[in-house]
């Protein structure tokens, strides 16, 4: 699954994430909803917003994990 | 018996404006409104439909002479006014819904489900009793006829049983997007 890490953008920028969903302009409930992991998609207006704010490329924040039900043995 | 043609006639005029009026205001384009007074119809109308379907137990226990079918038409109505009952129950939980703007949930889905199943139910009842008094029919006078309803409502049951079971299939797969929509951020 692709996961949105934040976190260490996030120390590196010394910004909270009350700080960075304020900047894009979306709520701290959706920004917990895309850092968890639940949410399904990310809408290009948004990964656009967040790699302004913290001065960055998507693949910085987009990483890819195998989900341990799709590890073929 | 005039005063009893009178009734009828009067039960009739009062269901065709409460049906006109029905689709009426399902014209309209507004929401909350709408949905207010359709709850209304749909309470009164299931209140109307479970009160019948007692005020039949009570006929048919008077009218019929046969033991065995005195017995399967009270059988009948019971298990009837049961399911109605289910149904009545179902509805208002989805009005409910409905009013609270829950629309795509996925228990919705199984409340239509749930419907359209119990009027299949129905629809089951009718033609086991239908086929068990043919056979007692046929046992008794040689005529084997099997009487679904006065009204063919079987045929009523099974049509509205299968569109809920679609309509649940397409609430269910309006969730799925619905809830895929929200949690794209």
């Amino acid at each position: 699954m692709i996961r949105v890490d934040l976190t260490q953008k996030l120390k590196e920028k010394n910004m909270t994430s009350k700080e960075l969903a304020n900047i894009i302009d979306i709520t701290e409930a959706n920004l917990s909803i895309l850092r968890s992991g639940k949410a399904k998609a990310i809408r290009f207006t948004t990964l656009d917003a967040i790699c302004k704010a913290l001065d960055c490329e998507p693949g910085d924040i987009l990483k890819f994990e195998e989900d341990e039900d799709n590890v073929y043995q | 018996m005039p005063f009893l043609v009178a009734l009828m006639v009067m039960i009739a005029v009062a269901i065709g404006i409460f049906v006109g009026y029905a689709i009426h205001i399902s014209k309209k384009d507004n929401y909350e409104s709408t949905l207010k007074i359709l709850t209304v119809i749909v309470k009164v109308g299931m209140l109307v439909a479970i009160l019948s379907q007692v005020v039949l137990t009570i006929i048919s226990l008077i009218a019929t002479t046969s033991d065995v079918i005195i017995v399967l038409a009270v059988l009948k109505q019971v298990i009837t006014t049961t399911f109605l009952i289910l149904i009545y129950n179902n509805v208002i939980k989805l009005m409910n819904n409905l009013a609270k703007k829950e629309i795509f949930i996925t228990r919705n889905s199984y409340y239509v489900k749930g419907i359209g199943l119990l009027f299949l139910y129905l629809a089951l009842t009718e033609i086991i009793v239908g086929l068990i008094v043919g056979v007692i029919m046929f046992r008794s006078y040689g005529n084997f006829t099997i009487t679904f309803s006065s009204d063919s409502s079987v045929f009523v049951y099974i049509i509205v049983g299968l569109a809920m079971q679609i309509i649940a299939k397409i609430l269910k797969m309006a969730c799925k997007i619905y809830e895929e929509n929200q949690l794209t951020i």
